[in-house]
């Protein structure tokens, strides 16, 4: 596969404090909302529904791993793991992780995110908009236990409920 | 109202208040919603049924705010559940956020149980090492321990150092006859005291008990108990200390000791002993025989107030750690007898060679002293007249001699002799004859001083040695006892005269060629008629 011009990497985000001395680290989530909102209407517009969820599912991914190598200390403890991603999320104002279920022997694991940066606080929609979570959730999790995970969101602020709830499976 | 929507309405208010599914099968708009309502509300009470009954596992499903808000209650609880779990199998990190009230008094309480789960393990661990401790001190202490019921005795448990004192082992425990089962065997009132003990202040030190080993060795024992508690049950932990040898050794020490009692009371020396301070400690029947003070009186008599500088001298330097001797009398302080003693002091020091005190070996030579000098006496002392004897004569002279070298003062030597004294025994008999001589010898030690020396010669010669005299002190001194004798009325005969030779000392004399001057003066005063003084 020839080299990608736009592969990612951390170092991509730049020095922020370098770049921005006056306005800082921090935007609003509207500002975020409206980069990736309509950067997916595009998507859509040229590959189809079926093809932007993959690909923010891709991209949501690829962001769990790296975020993982950026933010999270390996650990053999789940417990400790799932603790700094709570943090982490909490810090970066990303979302409120809450863990429903947690089965290792089985592989499943049924998670909430409240004030979800995606979708909390969205107008109802007849389905789910947090594709870029499942991918990002999957990539943490894979990091952590080196199992493949699927996960897929149940519950979202645009179906009306008042979280999102996502359910990751071992593959 | 219209009919349809106060059917909606009858509807609606059924479902939310009576237990009961409702549903709508009309196929006009409306109903189809309403048939939703229905089934929402239906989810609505069914899931929070379930969520009042603490059940998180009910599946609620629908979408919508309000089964939605539900679903965020039952994912909160859930999460709360799955939190608590993790903290009871031991993760304090966990924190409930976002919850208000709820999250501070979550927090707070799995930090009291962090804290107390903290103090828990640290006890629990003090405790196993305090376990661990005593297991190695009891295994390992050298002094044979058991471990026994409070009540009767009863051995549980003991170390090494027990089983190699009393010959069973803990594998051994079924082969112990009743007595051995027990602490202090059969000797109820001795577990009574120690238990009486243990009763009252919880310890009980160093009570001697003997014990019977399995081999039928006796053994006595010091043991000290303490009383403790497992689970609310009471045991007693006693170490034995084994003094088996130390009382051994202490019964040899009395039995010695008053064999050695008995020694020096019985003994015909006198044996006395003082403190550091000079108090008399000590002291034997014959001690208090020589000094002639009862027992009573010298115990307790401070040798510092003896009145014996000497004898002081030589019993205080023993407090300086020296030992000393003493010969000579010696007038008692407390008695007032005078004894000639030989004594010997000797400091006394504990096995730290600290100094204690003194002990004084005291001997009675009064009658050896008294006999020697009458030896002495006798060796220098004319039989008859009890005056000196020429033996001594000759000693008076070498000193006299000596002194006047050194003193470079003169003495003069006069020599009697009786006149006609041979007569005096042929007409009389010698019986008659030694009267005079001891009459003259008397009358010669009454009329010369003090430093003067009156001897008999020889027969019926008498010496004068006069001393510090010259030639005029000597020749005085001579004439005046001519006068003295020739007016003497003697027993028998009555009246008798001497001759006088005299001779005074000068640088170069001998005690031999003065008392040979004295002698030719006396031949010149006899072959010039006698009754006279000559010098020479």
């Amino acid at each position: 596969m020839e080299s990608l011009k736009y592969q990612f990497n951390w170092s991509l985000i730049g020095d922020i404090n370098l770049g921005r001395p006056n306005l800082g680290n921090s935007t609003s989530v509207e500002m975020y909302r409206l980069m990736q909102f309509t950067f997916r209407e595009v998507v859509e517009k040229k590959y189809g529904k079926e093809k932007a969820d993959e690909i923010f599912y891709e991209s949501g991914y690829i962001s769990g791993k790296a975020f993982f190598d950026q933010y999270i200390t390996r650990t053999d403890d789940m417990n400790h793991f799932l603790r700094q991603l709570q943090e982490a999320l909490k810090i970066l104002r990303v979302g409120i992780l809450r863990i429903e279920e947690l089965n290792l022997d089985k592989g499943t694991v049924l998670m909430t995110v409240s004030e979800d940066l995606d979708c909390s606080g969205l107008p109802e929609a007849e389905y789910e908009v947090c594709k870029y979570d499942e991918g990002f959730i999957a990539a943490l999790f894979e990091k952590q236990t080196g199992n493949c995970f699927e996960v897929k969101e149940i519950d979202c602020w645009t179906t009306g409920d008042r979280t999102c709830r996502f359910r990751a499976q071992k593959r | 109202m219209d009919f349809k929507v106060e059917r909606i309405i009858e509807a609606i208010y059924k479902s939310l208040s009576e237990n009961i599914e409702l549903s709508i099968n009309e196929t006009e708009e409306n109903f189809e919603k309403l048939d939703q309502l229905l089934k929402d509300i239906t989810t609505i009470k069914k899931s929070l049924f379930h969520l009042s009954e603490g059940d998180l596992s009910y599946e609620i499903k629908g979408k919508g705010v309000t089964i939605g808000t539900i679903k965020k209650l039952q994912a909160s609880l859930r999460h709360l559940t799955w939190q608590t779990k993790a903290i009871a199998e031991g993760d304090f990190s966990q924190r409930v956020e976002f919850l208000g009230e709820y999250s501070d008094a979550f927090n707070k309480m799995t930090e009291e149980l962090e804290s107390k789960r903290s103090e828990t393990l640290k006890l629990k661990k003090e405790a196993v090492e305090a376990k661990e401790h005593f297991e190695t001190i009891f295994k390992m202490i050298p002094d044979p321990t058991l471990i026994t019921t409070l009540d009767d005795f009863r051995i549980m448990d003991f170390n090494q150092a027990y089983t190699e004192v009393a010959g069973y082992g803990l594998d051994d425990m079924d082969l112990m006859d009743d007595n051995a089962k027990y602490l202090f065997n059969n000797d109820t009132s001795m577990r009574q005291f120690v238990k009486r003990q243990l009763d009252k202040d919880g310890y009980c030190r160093n009570v001697e008990g003997k014990f019977v080993s399995r081999f039928g060795d006796v053994v006595d024992g010091l043991v000290s108990s303490n009383l403790y508690y497992i689970k609310g049950v009471p045991y007693v932990i006693h170490v034995v200390r084994d003094i088996t040898v130390k009382v051994r050794i202490e019964k040899q020490l009395r039995e010695s000791e008053s064999r050695l009692n008995l020694i020096i009371e019985k003994s015909p020396i006198g044996i006395f002993s003082y403190s550091v301070d000079g108090v008399v400690i000590k002291a034997n029947t014959r001690f208090s025989q020589i000094i002639g003070a009862s027992k009573k009186a010298i115990l307790g008599f401070n040798v510092f107030d003896i009145n014996n500088e000497k004898m002081l001298d030589a019993i205080s330097r023993t407090l300086k750690g020296e030992s000393t001797y003493y010969e000579d009398y010696y007038t008692s302080t407390l008695s007032g007898k005078s004894v000639f003693v030989r004594a010997s002091y000797v400091p006394l020091v504990d096995e730290e060679s600290n100094l204690v005190g003194g002990l004084g070996i005291v001997e009675d030579f009064s009658d050896r002293k008294k006999l020697e000098e009458e030896i002495l006496k006798l060796s220098f002392t004319d039989k008859l007249t009890q005056i000196y004897n020429r033996m001594k004569l000759d000693e008076v002279l070498e000193r006299e001699v000596i002194r006047a070298k050194r003193s470079n003062q003169t003495f003069s030597a006069i020599l009697m002799d009786i006149d006609h004294f041979k007569s005096v025994n042929d007409q009389f008999g010698h019986q008659i004859g030694d009267v005079v001589l001891i009459e003259v010898a008397s009358l010669l030690k009454t009329e010369v001083r003090a430093a003067d020396v009156v001897g008999r010669w020889g027969g019926e010669e008498f010496l004068i040695v006069a001393a510090q005299s010259s030639r005029e002190g000597g020749v005085k001194l001579a004439e005046k006892l001519r006068i003295l004798i020739e007016n003497h009325e003697f027993s028998c005969p009555q009246k008798i005269t001497c001759s006088f030779g005299v001779s005074t000392y000068e640088d170069g004399c001998t005690p031999s060629t003065l008392v040979s001057r004295a002698d030719e003066a006396l031949y010149i005063a006899k072959r010039n008629g006698r009754n006279r003084v000559i010098f020479r």
